[in-house]
């Protein structure tokens, strides 16, 4: 891989890190179950970076909580984080964004293809979670889906078309980066910040 | 939304930003184990020595209430979650739902774990270069076969330096969304692409520069050696927290 293009993966991921860390703080209240938007990023990851540097991302995200800095949500950090009934959800985090990376990575961005990723990458994140949660606190495999999952549907659902709607809106930008990487121009007028 | 500037690096010369960060690292890795125990008198002496470190680097205690704000918001609907949802003796009820001695108890004790967790998080990355942090994440990661440890500490080291720049603009994209009238709107989708998207966008622009400055800098995914200097209280603290984590073994 070109030595630029490897770097500006590396940022990007870090920078996708840190935007799961800040997402847990994210919170958007629409209906009944706020939506906070950390596994939106879980999920971009996975389609912007393709599968080794989105699972890459995804395990420094938690290589800084399991230190001990306060990235999980809530402001929580550290190792026994991961054992506590939510520590599936995160372990499932670098699983997913590595499998919607590698489904997505020779769809050609195929809208169904993406869709199909993101659909089977969040149940995988459920599938880590619900597991590990009722095996934590006990409970029926009902009872874990009723506290662990099916309130949080609907938001995934609004995620998932979140996400796809973002990844093509932000594909020109990245293919405009890429290319100015390799020949040192920019194929149009670089983009303003703006908030 | 957070803001949480309060967890940046700020130059000092207290003993802790002076501290050798290898040990600092292993410190908050052991104290976070010993908070997870949830056994009340180490957390009452991990909270003194925390309280103590506070003191000590003088953090701005009007801007550090002030950022946690929405912690304090987060905490008080943990607490409310565990009072009302465990089973025990009823303190008061509220239709069919009551409030319980039990947990209530231990409800507090939860939300005093994850206020200690923030003020470890908050010593280390306030009296951390990043510089430090990258060095001593790398030399944690060693041990591990296959795996590039610079760039895992160059990322870790990315991302501590970005989650608060990052809050502060999704903060500042809120703050413009809700002048052009976005609480109004119904669609929930609209709701969330409307501050997604300009945070995403801006973070890909971030990168794309970042990237270039390194490039520019020479960056070849090797960084110079960091030389560590461990002193006797670094050792003394480290002996410290491995006291603590080791406690409920021997009582």
């Amino acid at each position: 891989m070109n030595h630029n293009i490897h770097l500006q993966k590396l940022v990007l991921a870090a920078l996708m890190a840190a935007l799961t860390a800040a997402g847990a703080y994210m919170v958007i209240p629409i209906g009944p179950v706020p939506i906070v938007l950390q596994s939106l990023f879980v999920l971009l990851s996975g389609l912007l970076l393709g599968g080794r540097w989105a699972a890459a991302s995804m395990c420094v995200y938690l290589l800084a909580g399991i230190i001990g800095l306060p990235v999980f949500a809530g402001g929580s950090g550290g190792f026994a984080k991961l054992l506590g009934p939510t520590g599936g959800y995160l372990v499932g985090f670098p699983l997913a964004a590595f499998l919607i990376g590698t489904m997505t990575a020779r769809g050609g961005g195929k809208l169904w293809r993406n869709l199909l990723a993101l659909i089977v990458g969040t149940l995988l994140i459920y599938l880590c979670g619900v597991t590990w949660l009722k095996t934590v606190l006990d409970i029926s495999f009902g009872k874990a889906l009723g506290i662990g999952m099916w309130p949080f549907l609907p938001g995934d659902a609004l995620k998932i078309a979140a996400a796809l709607a973002l990844e093509r809106s932000l594909r020109p930008l990245m293919a405009e980066q890429r290319h100015a990487t390799h020949y040192g121009t920019w194929p149009s007028a670089p983009h303003q910040d703006d908030a | 939304m957070a803001d949480l500037s309060v967890f940046t690096y700020t130059p000092g010369l207290s003993g802790l930003h002076e501290g050798d960060a290898r040990f600092k690292l292993l410190t908050l890795l052991l104290l976070t184990v010993t908070i997870s125990t949830g056994r009340l008198w180490s957390l009452f002496a991990v909270n003194a020595l925390l309280v103590t470190g506070l003191f000590l680097i003088r953090v701005p205690l009007p801007t550090l209430l002030k950022e946690m704000r929405y912690f304090g918001a987060f905490l008080l609907l943990v607490w409310l979650v565990r009072a009302l949802g465990t089973p025990g003796r009823i303190v008061v009820s509220f239709g069919p739902l009551a409030l319980t001695l039990e947990g209530a108890g231990q409800g507090g004790l939860i939300c005093w774990q994850m206020v200690t967790v923030l003020m470890a998080g908050l010593l280390f990355t306030r009296t951390t270069r990043m510089v430090e942090l990258r060095a001593a994440t790398a030399w944690m990661l060693k041990p591990i076969p296959f795996l590039n440890t610079h760039q895992a500490a160059l990322m870790l080291g990315l991302l501590v330096r970005f989650i608060p720049l990052i809050l502060t603009q999704a903060k500042e994209i809120r703050q413009a969304q809700q002048a052009r009238g976005l609480e109004n709107r119904r669609s929930p989708f609209l709701r969330l692409t409307a501050i997604a998207f300009p945070l995403l966008r801006a973070t890909l622009i971030k990168s794309d520069r970042i990237a270039t400055a390194m490039a520019a800098r020479g960056y070849t995914g090797r960084s110079t050696p960091f030389n560590f200097v461990a002193q006797t209280r670094d050792w003394m603290l480290l002996g410290l927290a491995t006291l603590l984590a080791s406690s409920h073994l021997w009582g």
